[in-house]
């Protein structure tokens, strides 16, 4: 492979040494000169052409050294030189990448870490109502399987969503059949805080998107509209102006919280009133929406209630 | 006899969705060699089959293919998770619906039923349900019995339907709850006490006051003649 190359780089001096001493042997021919002439043309240039052959090569295989140990390398040629400019480059893209790539990494194990604890205390406390109790509360137990799997489909969620893995699958989805098949599919959680849900507007509106992610940030949203309500409330879904409305009328969030609500890990005031808060879901609705085509917006005012809206543009709505 | 043939390996969860399906009079049948699954479901000749897709040395996939090139009845996989790549698959391979573990047993039973409706035209849910002398039609929601006809409205019908398939049983609030919310009713213990009352009025009609009981701070409960 290597011997390939060398040879390449000397092949056009060697053809044109021979050019140049067969147009020597033709003159002297055209010329009625002595041969003789021509061969000790040869003679006395070959030596040379030997040498500049060797210290080419030498210099060359010092050059192929140098880079193999990669030791400081400074371009000589044109060629080289702009090989060196595009390697930087490429070096310095991939250290960024690779930065990235860490940090990511980073965070998925601290949220892997959060979601970890929010499980094993909510084993805890299934444990030790089972070691209090012959008879275990039926809808403690539920309730418990519905938050151990809500961090759990967050683990494979995250997964990916962060891993770059943007294979979205884009299709016209009925809003209606979506929102009632996602309450459906929350049922136990709302039964059991007593929470019930409205649905207006939503027949006949086509939104075009991906099914799965949608669906993530409805239970996402449904999931803190019932954190927030209190017991026998109402929680309204409706279509309007281009976006999906989830009106809840609980406690609200705090203006000085409103701005920090879709941080990493932010829980607020309400957070901490209630248990069981990562303070993830919103965080995640968010990168969901910076990766689609909709975006997410909150009003709330404390103790009136909150409004999340998911908004869509014109040309992805089919009404 | 509607046959339910689930290819499942965990023991508890088999044993589950059996109870479960016995209640409805579905038959269940498992499988007992994994290296012949389609055949086997191709022998049961089932109305309806569940897939699970998360078990570990068994390529769903591939036995789906396999099971829909003699086979037409519907599918339901079960899966781990919602944002699986797997669902999407399975479905393009000839899964007709999934559904994602944990479930409720109400939830798979209304999928089951929502496939058979689908693709039966004769299926169990049109047969009567019947407890005593009296005959319930879930389809058309009339409850009929030696002393008269009542038409039940179809949230009235619903809770008439858990009821009757636990005749005897305490059934909970939160469990017909969850029951009417499978089928799109999305109630509340408030509303759900109005149906009841109002079912109450309609069972006294035809002397069947007093079968559908208050169990304070437990659910409702169909009795049965000699309980009375």
């Amino acid at each position: 492979m290597k011997n390939n190359y060398f040879i390449r780089q000397i092949l056009p001096t060697v053809i044109v040494y021979l050019i140049v001493i067969s147009l020597a042997f033709l003159l002297s021919l055209l010329y009625h000169l002595k041969f003789s002439l021509a061969i000790d043309l040869v003679r006395f240039s070959c030596p040379f052409l030997i040498i500049y052959l060797i210290s080419s090569f030498t210099y060359t295989r010092h050059r192929v050294q140098v880079l193999q140990q990669n030791q400081p390398f400074s371009p000589k040629t044109p060629v080289e030189y702009q090989l060196t400019v595009n390697y930087q480059t490429l070096n310095k893209t991939t250290q960024l990448q690779i930065h990235q790539l860490r940090h990511d990494e980073q965070e998925q194990l601290d949220h892997l870490e959060l979601y970890a604890h929010e499980m094993k205390n909510s084993l805890a406390a299934l444990q030790s109502q089972a070691e209090d109790h012959n008879q275990l509360d039926r809808a403690f137990v539920l309730s418990t399987v519905h938050e151990t799997n809500y961090y759990l489909d967050l683990i494979l969620n995250e997964d990916r969503l962060s891993m770059g893995n943007n294979d979205f699958n884009f299709e016209w989805i009925n809003l209606f059949k979506l929102v009632n098949e996602t309450l459906k599919q929350n049922a136990s959680i709302f039964i059991s805080h007593q929470l019930t849900p409205e649905t207006r507007n939503l027949e006949n509106v086509q939104v075009l998107t991906d099914r799965k992610w949608l669906r993530f940030c409805l239970r996402q949203l449904f999931s803190n509209a019932i954190k927030y309500s209190t017991p026998g409330q109402k929680i309204e879904i409706v279509w309007q102006k281009n976006a999906i409305l989830i009106k809840d009328f609980g406690s609200g969030i705090a203006k000085h919280d409103l701005p920090r609500i879709y941080e990493n890990g932010f829980t607020g005031e309400n957070g901490h009133r209630t248990s069981h808060s990562t303070g993830m879901g919103l965080y995640l609705v968010k990168e969901v929406t910076k990766k689609l085509n909709f975006s997410v917006q909150i009003a709330s005012q404390p103790d009136r209630g909150t409004t999340a809206q998911l908004i869509f543009s014109p040309n992805y709505i089919n009404v | 006899m509607t046959t339910i043939f689930i290819v499942e390996d965990h023991q508890p969860l088999i044993q589950q969705i059996q109870n479960a399906l016995q209640r409805w009079q579905y038959q269940v049948q498992t499988v007992h060699n994994w290296q012949n699954v389609a055949n086997e479901i191709h022998n049961a000749k089932p109305n309806l089959i569940l897939f699970d897709l998360t078990l570990p040395t068994f390529d769903g996939y591939y036995w789906i293919h396999e099971v829909r090139k003699q086979n037409n009845a519907p599918i339901i996989v079960i899966s781990a998770g919602d944002i699986d790549q797997n669902i999407m698959r399975s479905i393009t391979t000839g899964a007709d619906d999934y559904i994602m573990k944990p479930f409720s047993m109400a939830v798979l039973l209304a999928k089951i039923q929502a496939q058979l409706r689908r693709f039966k035209d004769n299926n169990a849910l049109s047969d009567n349900l019947t407890w005593e002398e009296n005959q319930f039609n879930p389809l058309t929601n009339v409850l009929s019995n030696p002393s008269g006809q009542i038409k039940l409205s179809p949230t009235e019908g619903a809770m008439m339907t858990v009821l009757i398939n636990h005749l005897g049983q305490t059934v909970s609030k939160d469990q017909l709850l969850e029951w009417l919310w499978q089928g799109g009713k999305f109630l509340n213990q408030n509303t759900l006490s109005v149906n009841i009352s109002r079912l109450r009025a309609k069972l006294t009609t035809i002397d069947l006051a007093d079968t559908l009981r208050t169990d304070r701070g437990l659910g409702y409960r169909l009795v049965k003649v000699n309980e009375k």
